[in-house]
This record gives structure tokens, sequence and C-alpha cells, in this order.
């Protein structure tokens, strides 16, 4: 029990680090955009939501003057973002979350019915970065930024966590264990939604690596692999960058499986490792 | 590309430790003091959604902890406001209560008005007192601030000897979630609403697009009372999809409690409150769609003196508010669900509202409603200000004849 909770004691300080920026934060100097999540450059054209990591703590209140979509041909797209009157950041509020206008994106809805999801495939979108965007001392960033990708075909299926498992370690070794998603997956919660148990059910302690633009994950354990039954514990609310989740797609359509199962959830998938 | 970024585990842990505990403990602690609004409280980490309860307790968000607080300001902590003049109701003039409130906040926080923001405001109904969450101050130096109207000045509310309790919004603590652990403070508290002992707050989390709704007894109580109930979005029987509520209003539809609620996806729906269980998936009854381009801000109800009826009333991001009557919204039928296109908006009667700006908005009594709103003139100064209800309409606003010097009215 006690080994139980020193473990969580780790984990949970682990989660909120993990959480923090892709690239290092300095505390000092003039702030400027660290880094956008997802990081790849081709992007479904049913993306839910992006990341914009700063250096600095921002001001709130500035999202909907200084970040703006552009099409291919530098015209602004109209109203992608849910424009919320609260503006999600995190914690620290160097990491804004940037939620495009679900109406929008789920299908048959009015909005997605009337003007259409935000981003068309194999249409080119730049998304800008303001430099008149403040920091929380009232300073601009240090240059405007700007991220362009192509938008490709949409991700419309649940997660399935049993596909994942492309390549088992031996016993005795300490080679990563690694999953493939075939899809872009979301950052943060990739970070936080996926364990590993050993045979008494308790979580392996070790590090855990995103690559590939969030579509692979490694884990390397602290200690060798024993030779023996393991298991994957994926919470059910992890989702990709589309909003699809383990327990069913964004929007469900009406013949596809439900599979929903209750919030907060895991599905565990066992697998054997041998000498 | 194969981009790769390690995370050491111990090392990860021990970085966070002092990272988590550095910007929060020194920078509300620090502030607060060089600041001196001496009713800054360590039990706020931030200040957001506000709603009265019962007798005088005042309910605030604080999404940065993960928490809803209950402040019971007793009788001392609140003043009658029933001598302040709201307006000439004969003809349709509102007054500001405050004017330039913005600048009169930030002097009474000694700041600049750049380094204040007003999230959310609620009045106290038996006293018509105004109320305000503030923060001061931006990132780490934010310093959130509860503040009053009284007769029309500006007054800090001072929190720290006020009977206090708190109630998490974050996860149920099962083992599951022990497991993965999810921090509390990914939900943007959205709105709070108080109902016969509960209250009932939703938000929109800054990762999963998650859509709990959580339902809470008041007093809170000390085991675990969180009812976690998931939202759920059936799209003309072809999709369905979680839906996060942006703003809700609790009233009773031919004698049953009803959430009246609209979703970040703009429809409006209903959905008794009895459904309302631990654990279920909840479909909303759609009944209505707000439109395109639009997010909503806030939902109010009220009884409109003129016809006797009930409404609500929801404003808009970029769209003017609308008025929707109860009884419209007790006999809508649920949107057809067999009609391709569903142009917003649509579905139960709406009745457009000229209250386009409005920041914040709610009722002071039968006749009068208050909102923060930009100065037609100067849209940088933000002024309290009273609308008569329900037309939510200030004459004084506008190019009319009665405004006009030497103005005599017919005989």
């Amino acid at each position: 029990m006690q080994r139980f909770h020193a473990t969580i004691c780790v984990l949970a300080a682990l989660m909120v680090c993990l959480a923090a920026p892709v690239h290092a934060v300095t505390t000092e100097g003039v702030a400027e955009v660290s880094a956008i999540v997802p990081t790849s450059d081709v992007l479904p054209e049913n993306l839910l939501r992006l990341y914009v990591h700063f250096s600095q703590p921002m001001r709130r209140g500035q999202v909907r003057k200084a970040i703006t979509l552009l099409g291919e041909n530098g015209e602004q797209i109209v109203n992608p973002f849910l424009n919320l009157a609260i503006e999600l950041w995190d914690h620290d509020e160097r990491r804004l979350t940037l939620l495009f206008d679900p109406g929008r994106i789920k299908r048959g809805v009015g909005p997605n019915v009337q003007v259409g999801a935000p981003l068309q495939r194999n249409k080119n979108y730049t998304l800008m970065i303001s430099q008149s965007m403040k920091d929380y001392r009232g300073k601009p960033l240090a240059r405007a930024f700007t991220k362009s990708f192509t938008a490709t075909a949409p991700i419309r299926s649940a997660l399935l966590p049993e596909k994942w498992l492309s390549g088992l370690p031996t016993a005795k070794s300490q080679e990563p264990l690694i999953l493939t998603f075939a899809r872009i997956m979301d950052r943060p919660m990739l970070y936080r939604s996926i364990r590993v148990l050993d045979a008494d059910g308790q979580v392996v302690t070790g590090s855990m690596m995103i690559l590939e633009n969030e579509t692979r994950w490694e884990f390397v354990p602290s200690s060798p692999w024993q030779a023996g039954p393991y298991r994957l514990a994926v919470s059910t609310d992890l989702e990709d960058v589309a909003g699809n989740n383990v327990r069913a797609p964004f929007d469900v359509a009406e013949d596809e499986t439900m599979r929903h199962g209750k919030s907060a959830g895991r599905v565990v998938v066992p697998f054997i490792l041998k000498h | 590309m194969r981009t790769r970024t390690r995370h050491p585990l111990l090392l990860a842990a021990a970085t966070v430790l002092a990272l988590q505990i550095l910007p929060v403990s020194s920078g509300v602690a620090e502030t607060a003091a060089e600041a001196k609004p001496a009713s800054v409280t360590s039990k706020l980490q931030s200040a957001g959604a506000l709603s009265f309860g019962p007798n005088n307790v005042l309910f605030v968000g604080d999404s940065k902890a993960g928490v809803v607080h209950a402040f019971d300001l007793g009788e001392g902590g609140v003043t009658s406001q029933a001598e302040v003049p709201l307006g000439n109701s004969a003809s349709f003039e509102g007054r500001d209560l405050v004017s330039d409130i913005g600048t009169k906040t930030a002097r009474l926080l000694g700041v600049d008005v750049d380094d204040i923001r007003i999230n959310d405001m609620a009045v106290h109904k038996p006293s018509k007192q105004v109320f305000l969450s503030v923060h001061r101050g931006h990132g780490p130096n934010t310093v959130p601030v509860i503040v009053k109207v009284n007769k029309g000045q500006l007054e800090i509310v001072r929190l720290k000897d006020v009977k206090h309790s708190s109630i998490s919004v974050g996860p149920v603590p099962v083992n599951e979630q022990l497991e993965f652990g999810q921090p509390q403070n990914l939900l943007a508290i959205t709105d709070i609403d108080y109902w016969e002992g509960e209250i009932f707050v939703s938000g929109v989390s800054n990762e999963e697009f998650a859509s709990k709704l959580r339902r809470m007894a008041y007093p809170f109580e000390t085991k675990v009372s969180t009812t976690s109930i998931e939202i759920w979005h059936a799209v003309h029987a072809q999709f369905e999809t979680r839906a996060p509520i942006v703003a809700k209003e609790i009233r009773k539809i031919h004698g049953t409690p009803t959430l009246i609620a609209v979703y970040a996806c703009t429809p409006l729906v209903r959905i008794p409150l009895d459904q309302l269980q631990d654990g279920v998936q909840v479909r909303g009854e759609m009944i209505g769609e707000l439109g395109f381009g639009n997010t909503p801000i806030d939902i109010i109800s009220y009884k409109n003196a003129m016809d006797g009826k009930d409404y609500v009333l929801v404003t808009n991001t970029n769209r003017s508010a609308v008025q929707v009557g109860l009884v419209d919204i007790g006999g809508a039928q649920a949107m057809p669900v067999n009609v391709p296109n569903n142009f917003g908006p649509a579905g139960v009667t709406q009745f457009p509202i000229p209250l386009a700006g409005a920041l914040h908005l709610d009722l002071l009594d039968g006749q009068w409603a208050v909102v923060i709103r930009p100065n037609h003139e100067d849209h940088a100064r933000l002024d309290l200000h009273t609308v008569p209800v329900p037309f939510f309409f200030d004459r004084a606003d506008h190019i009319v004849e009665m405004n006009w010097p030497g103005y005599k009215k017919p005989s």
C-alpha cells in the first residue's frame, strides 16, 4: 500500500510537469511562442484543438484580437475558434488552448451545416500569433509567430488501444515499450492517460517519450522488465487531436458502434514479455 | 521528422515540486502584501463565475484551484441598495450605477485599468447589491478580489474572516482516476447555479472535450458528494456528441424543475433535473439553435410584468441577446430530426433583444437589470448601467425625438 501511494505521488508530480511547455521555459527576458502543439504540419480537417505555449505567463483577454487563422490566400478564416468569455489557459497561464468551434466541427449541427468546418482538406492554413500579444508584465512578444499546416482527411473513429502495441521489449532488458497510434494524439493527455501495470497491478515507474509528432509513445522502465504478464492501462478519456476518445468518436454516426462505457474509466490491454 | 522529448521520472518530479510550489504561493502572497487590498484571501486562487445561494452565501468559481467556494457574507456583508435610484421606468431610461467602472475598480486596487479584469458579476437580489469578481494583475501576479458596489462606491469585500467552505470540481477520487491522476485545474468554470439545496456547476476543460455537469449538495458535505453527469447532444438522430454547457438556468416548467442550458456548439436544450443522476449520460432535448459564429455568455430568467409571463434571456458574444418564453421552452417540440439542414437561429421562438456588447448581465429586481457594457461614446470605458426589464432597452442610448432639447410631449 505504501508503495502504491509513493508511486502515485511521483506520478501526480510528473503529470503536472509533463503538462508544461514542450520547450524549456525561461522566467527572464522577452516572451515568445515556444511551441505549438500538435507539432505536425499535416493535421486532420476536424482538428479540435491547438495548444500555444509561451515562454512567459501571458495576459488574458487578448486571444480574439491577437490570434488569427489565415487561409492559403492570406484571407482570414472568420470565427474558427470557440469565443468563450473565459479563455482556456493552464495553471501558470503559459499554455493557451485554442478550441475550434465545436459547432462547426460537429456534423449536422447548425453552424456546421451553415458555414461548414473551419478547415477544409487539402488546403493550407497559417495560424498567426501577433507580436502585439502581451505577457503578464505588459511587454509584447519578441516576434510574431506563425504555424503553417495542411488539412488532411478527418479522423472520425474511436481510439482502439488494443491495436497500439507495436514493439514488445524482451525481459531483463530496458528496451522501450512502443505504442504507435496511426493518428496524431493529444499530447498533454497522452502523458497522463497511459500507464503500464505489472503482474501485481502496480504502476511501473520509468520515463516516457512522445515521438514522431504525437503518433508514437515509448516507455522505458526504471528497472529491467520481468518475464511475465503486464497490462497497459488507458484512460477512457484519452483523445486524439480531433476529440475522438477511447469510448466514442467525437461525433458518433448512427452506423458506428457505440462503445460509450463510463467516463474516467480505463481499458486494459494485457501483454506478456518473454526472454 | 523524428523529435525526441525525454522526461526522466524522478528528475521531473523534483522539478515539478519546485515549479509548482513556488509560483503559486509566492505569487499570490507577495503581491497581496504589496497591493494591500486587505480583503485578499488565501482561500481564493482565482475568482471567476459568481452566484448567490440561500441567505447571503456567495458562490465563487475558482478555476485555478479547481473548487467552488461558498462565502457566507452574513447580515453585515451586504447592504441594502433600496434607496439607490435605478432609472426612470416610465421613460425607459436607465442610469449608470458606476460610470467608468474599470478605472474606478483599478483605482480601488491601486493599479492601472489595464491591470484589472472583471470576470463576472452577480446581484444579491434581496439587497440589490452588485458583486464583482476581479483579477488584479496578470500571470503570477494575479490577485483575485471580490468587489461590491455600495451606493455608487466600490468596496473590497473582506473575505478573510467570513465563514467559508469549498468543494472540488475535479474528478471524483476513485482508484481508477488516481491511477491517471488527472489534475484538477483543467476545468474553466463557466457557470454556477443554486437550486433548492444544491449547486450545479458547468465548465469547459482546457484539455479533453469534457461535458461533465457537477451537481453538489449545499451546505457542502464532508464526504464526496459530487455528482457527475455526462451531457450528450443528439443531432438529428444521425450523430451524437459530448456537449459542454456554457451557460444554464434552472426554472420550473409546468411544475417540473428544469435545466435550460446552452451548449458550446450553440443549441438551446432543456433537461428535467430529475434526469441528472450520478454517472448517467444525459441527452439534452434540443429545442433551439442560437446561430453560428457566436458563443453564449449568460442566461438569466425573469417575469415580464407587462404580460405576466416568464422568460429567459441569453446574451451572446456576436449576436444580439434573445428572449425565449418559458411556456415556449416547455411546449417546444424537440427539433425535428429528419431535417437535413438546420440553419440557426431556429427552433423555439426567439425574440431579439438589443443587448449586444453586454459583458455581464444580472437582474436587480422585477423592473431593472444591470449590465457591464462599453460606453457608447468611448468603447474603451466600461459602465455599470441599469436597463429596464423586460425590453432591456435604454431609450437614452438612442437618438429619439423625446431626447431632443425642447421636446414637448404631444398633448
